[in-house]
């Protein structure tokens, strides 16, 4: 047996048979390509199906432009059914995974692999087919055939990786080598290597069938994207404390550093090494989740008979589902959200004044004299205006309305697509069963009356992108009430028990500038960069810390990082005992050590880049850009201290021993 | 000579710089003092105190002593891995801790700290690629080294199934990759069978005489005393001792002289002799024959179990030195050390030699006189069998029962065979 796999190993490593393997699977990519193309010419388009409406009867142009606008947006979302982007992408990965294992000299071996795959799977997924056993069945032979397709993936791309760190001399990159090799043999990090492979190909198991694919949609990118990145995460952290750490104590530091490895190199290297990892982790996963979604997209939607034909079509009724409608111009979008522009900035000299007037209306009924003199206290007055001002100006009494604007929209006044308006209402103790009716008004007549649940995230998709004035604004009326008319005939409005308030983030217009496949690469890159903050922060304390210590400084900024945001948030209504005692120096504490976690961490928080993914919302290249300087100067930062520490250090000396 | 007075000697005098650009030790330790400390600086060991000793280019440096008495944290300071607390360390006239002078300095720590994860040829590519080799004078020593050190057959076994003694060797050939001006070795027979010491003895004479500088540190004597040029004696941090082999091991008022076997009254006559001589105050104090030291037999054992080919499943025994590892001026005893390796590894079996075949060369206190006197007076045929019938009566009567002579001899047992360098 071991001469038969002998003569194997020979022959898939000789140079002849890489060649003729590499053209076979040439051929391979090549056939699945016309093959795809041949059956989209044989089957018709959605876009075929579906026959555009003669605008030229349509004699006011107004009019006339809004529903050329509207066929517009509908056939750019029919065209996505022949989209060939995802099967682009996957005969491209597929192909490069293949000619990476053949050079390997590895093609029968993967093969043979992939033929005990189909053996263990196949048989679970054709009884599943066939229904001759439970979804279990068949989902676990999906598992196990999305976890075999996903090794093979990331071994060809840590191969290549391993490669390309070859190139180059020099011990960084010789130590970054070794950390690719300490990865994937050491328990420590493998453990999470095959959760992750595992835990991916198990998401699209958790999906409900039954529930619109919008919503599968979101899930999945949720899962996918936020589950991969914890793992990676995690992953990241320990084996940035471990390699460096672990190294220290058993003394193979010493045979490293009696070479000519200077102290940043060494240093670099690791954090290379990581960051490579990751990297390729990134790569595979993202991957994997693009072309799940590219095929989920494929499915049906909710109220179609079949992918991007609507049942509704057929009797005469819109072209395009609701839930396919909602799936396209919000999930897989990019949109840039514009808050309500505010009348008053906080340092503006208008409110300086305001604050003024109100301080010195306080001293003449409170006698508060020392407020003038001391700044902190002029600070914090200004900011508890500000607050207030800004709550005033969200709030709107029963029957009552406001007018807000929302300015820089004339890159939105340019497209078919149309606005979309994100909104989320609050009134008293916000009761699950209190429905409120509010009227929207956009102006010329683009007007939505809407029945309101409290503390819900609702969404009106339909704006008109000519509702934008000329100046790049569009006005918004919002009434906290509803029409009613007497039997007079007069219409009057019928203002709703209590007053509604827009919380912060409650009034958002937006606007889509692009599809989400590029938002959803960035949002990798973004990811990797975290990533790469995180690892050279484990690795900083390492240089100092015992492996334990070195994680439990680690995870806790990681934890910090991820939770800055909502820190800021609770920050602002937290405020124990009211000023009694003991609790303002408790409070004071509090903020001191919050405020210090939200000032480092803001940027890495304030990224957030799988949200605006789910939510359809653009991750900017310049907010990429603003992350990767902050957070580079952040690890530079991190660097330097690792480095001072590190070259302190006598490394014959390990925990006092 | 100091660093200081070095430097004023070299300005002041052109010609001084020349030469002493090549005296320049390589290593130069004054007053050294190691204390550790706790985590609130208290002082807790005093490791080093006051050491000072240079190590010469090309010569074999021994660091003795037993252990706790400060030769593997002296090495350590010499690498950078601690600091000292007082004193100068200059390693090639830089600080331990200059990365540059790194890339010629080869290291063997006391254990062998390596990856666990990488098999020996990735452990030496790793190392060798930290010393910026190229791809292929990497792959060439690397192929030689683990030749050398018998890991051949091994070498893409994980390190963390090696037995010590294959971590030991592989261990080796890591500090040997970069073709180092200053070997370093700690306890480097540590874990090795008797085989393997050998060879590791072998091979630091094959250095040194090839022009390297080699620091040894141990505390099993038996290893040193063969290979080392030069020693000091550290007890509780402090040099108790110092110099030469020779200078520490000779015992120069007592006179070995090894000859074929001898009859009674050949003996007798000899002491005779050496009474008249001395007038009465000498006398023949020993004869006995010489034994066979236990690292011959064992080697012995070694070779004829090769010779049946009999099943090995751990490292394999080692070949020739490495070429890549630079060779000095070519000397007259070149063959014979050669030879020497090649015999230990050589795969025909040959017939056990009868002990001291040859005679050894004379020590330069012998009385060459008497030595003359003795062999004209009793010839005899080199293979003559030894007789096995001793008057046991004879031999005390010329034995000296006084004690006081035993270290003498006991040095004198356990110095010839195969260890000599001269």
């Amino acid at each position: 047996m071991s001469a038969l796999w002998g003569r194997i190993d020979r022959l898939q490593k000789s140079r002849g048979f890489k060649i003729v393997a590499s053209l076979l699977a040439l051929a391979a990519v090549v056939a699945l390509g016309i093959a795809y193309i041949a059956q989209a010419n044989v089957q018709d388009s959605a876009t075929d199906r579906f026959e555009l409406f003669d605008t030229s009867a349509i004699e006011d142009p107004e009019v006339r432009s809004q529903v050329e606008r509207q066929q517009r947006v509908i056939q750019d979302v029919l065209s996505q059914d022949r989209s060939p982007t995802g099967v682009a992408v996957g005969l491209s990965v597929g192909f490069g995974v293949a000619m990476v294992v053949i050079w390997l000299g590895l093609s029968i071996t993967y093969a043979l692999l992939g033929v005990g795959v189909m053996l263990l799977a196949g048989p679970m997924l054709l009884l599943s087919h066939y229904d001759r056993a439970g979804p279990t069945v068949g989902a676990l032979g999906r598992i196990i055939v999305g976890a075999a397709a996903l090794t093979v993936c990331f071994t060809a791309v840590l191969e290549i990786l391993r490669l390309l760190l070859s190139i180059p001399s020099g011990p960084t990159f010789a130590v970054a080598r070794n950390v690719l090799a300490e990865a994937v043999r050491m328990k420590i990090s493998l453990v999470f290597i095959v959760l992750l492979i595992f835990g991916l190909s198990a998401v699209p198991m958790l999906l409900n069938e039954g529930t619109p694919l919008r919503y599968r949609m979101q899930a999945f990118l949720q899962y996918g994207t936020a589950g991969a990145f914890w793992m990676i995460a995690i992953l990241t952290l320990l084996l940035s404390a471990a390699t460096l750490t672990f190294e220290q104590r058993d003394k193979i530091i010493w045979q490293t550093m009696t070479k000519p490895v200077s102290v940043s190199k060494y240093l670099l290297g690791k954090w290379l090494g990581v960051v490579t990892l990751n990297a390729a982790l990134l790569l595979v996963c993202g991957s994997a989740i693009f072309l799940f979604a590219e095929y989920l997209r494929q499915q049906p939607a909710a109220g179609e008979r079949e992918a991007y034909v609507a049942r509704s079509a057929e009797t005469g009724g819109p072209i395009l589902s609701d839930d396919r409608r909602i799936l396209h111009n919000q999930v897989l979008q990019a949109r840039i959200a514009r808050d309500i522009d505010l009348p008053l900035a906080k340092n503006s000299e208008d409110f300086n004044q305001i604050v003024d007037t109100f301080i010195e209306q306080r001293e003449a009924l409170d006698s508060f004299e020392e407020l003038t003199e001391r700044p902190q206290s002029r600070s914090q007055v200004r900011d508890d205006l500000y607050k207030d001002y800004i709550s005033r100006l969200r709030s709107i009494e029963p029957g009552q309305n406001k007018t807000y604007v929302f300015g820089d929209l004339e890159r939105a006044a340019k497209q078919d697509a149309p606005l979309l308006l994100r909104y989320r209402v609050e009134s008293g103790a916000n009761m699950p069963d209190e429905f409120y009716r509010i009227i929207f008004d956009f102006g010329g007549g683009v007007r939505f009356e809407r029945e309101v649940g409290l503390a819900q995230t609702l969404i009106i998709d339909e704006i008109p992108p000519s509702a934008i004035n000329e100046n790049g604004q569009l006005e918004l009326t919002v009434v906290n009430g509803s029409f009613v008319q007497n039997q007079r005939g007069q219409v009057g409005i019928m203002g709703n028990p209590k007053t509604i308030t827009f919380p912060p983030g409650g009034l958002e217009l937006s606007y889509s500038v692009g599809g989400y496949r590029m938002n959803f690469m960035r949002v990798v890159v973004v990811l990797w960069i975290k990533l790469a903050f995180l690892s050279l922060l484990a690795i900083a304390a390492s240089t100092a810390l015992s492996f334990p210590v070195a994680c439990l400084v680690a995870f806790g900024a990681f934890f910090a990082a991820e939770s800055a945001m909502f820190l800021e948030e609770s920050l602002e209504v937290y405020n124990p005992f009211f000023g009694e005692g003991i609790g303002p120096y408790i409070f004071m504490v509090v903020e001191f050590i919050s405020s210090g976690i939200i000032w480092i961490f803001r940027v890495y928080s304030e990224l957030n880049p799988i949200d605006r993914l789910v939510q359809g919302e653009y991750v900017s290249w310049s907010s990429l850009a603003q992350g990767m300087a902050v957070l580079g100067i952040w690890c530079v930062v991190l660097f330097s201290v690792g480095w001072l520490v590190f070259r302190s250090r006598e490394l014959a000396i390990y925990s006092g021993n | 000579m100091t660093q200081a007075t070095t430097q004023a000697a070299t300005n002041a005098d052109p010609d001084a710089a020349s030469i002493n650009s090549t005296s320049r030790p390589v290593v130069a330790v004054q007053g050294l003092t190691k204390t550790f400390r706790d985590f609130w600086m208290r002082p807790r060991a005093r490791a080093v105190a006051d050491v000072t000793f240079e190590i010469r280019p090309h010569e074999i440096f021994g660091l003795l002593g037993p252990n706790g008495s400060g030769k593997s944290t002296t090495i350590k300071i010499l690498l950078g891995l601690l600091k000292p607390t007082k004193g100068r360390v200059a390693v090639f006239g830089k600080a331990p801790s200059d990365v540059i002078i790194k890339k010629r300095i080869g290291y063997l720590p006391e254990e062998s700290y390596l990856y666990p994860f990488l098999n020996a040829r990735e452990t030496l590519d790793y190392y060798g690629r930290l010393f910026g080799l190229d791809h292929s004078t990497r792959q060439k020593r690397i192929d030689e080294l683990l030749d050398m050190v018998g890991l051949k057959a091994a070498q893409y076994r994980q390190v963390r199934e090696y037995s010590k003694g294959m971590q030991r060797r592989i261990g080796l050939a890591q500090a040997l990759i970069n073709d180092p001006d200053l070997l370093i070795l700690d306890e480097p027979t540590t874990g090795l069978d008797p085989i393997g010491t050998r060879q590791v003895k072998d091979l630091i004479i094959e250095l040194g005489r090839r022009g390297k500088t080699v620091l040894l540190s141990s505390h099993l004597l038996a290893d040193v005393e063969d290979v080392v040029d030069r020693m000091v004696v550290l007890y509780g941090g402090r040099i108790r001792r110092e110099g030469t082999r020779e200078q520490l091991l000779e015992a120069s008022d007592r006179t070995t002289i090894e000859v074929d076997q001898l009859d009674e009254q050949t003996l007798a006559e000899i002491d005779e002799l050496v009474r008249r001589r001395s007038a009465g105050t000498k006398a023949v104090q020993r004869v006995s024959h010489p034994r066979q030291k236990l690292e011959e037999l064992f080697l012995q054992i070694v070779e004829d179990a090769q010779a049946e080919r009999l099943e090995n499943a751990g490292a394999a025994h080692g070949g020739a030195t490495a070429e890549f590892l630079r060779a000095g001026e070519a000397e007259p005893e070149e063959a014979e050390s050669d030879a020497l390796v090649r015999d230990l590894v050589r795969e025909e079996p040959e017939p056990v030699q009868a002990v001291a075949s040859e005679p050894e060369p004379q020590p330069e206190s012998v009385d060459e006189v008497v030595v003359e006197e003795l062999l004209e007076a009793q010839p005899k045929p080199v293979d003559e069998p030894m007789e096995e019938d001793v008057d046991l009566g004879v031999i005390g009567s010329l034995l000296d029962e006084d004690d006081q002579d035993d270290a003498g001899r006991a040095q004198d047992d356990s110095k010839g065979g195969k260890g000599d360098r001269r």
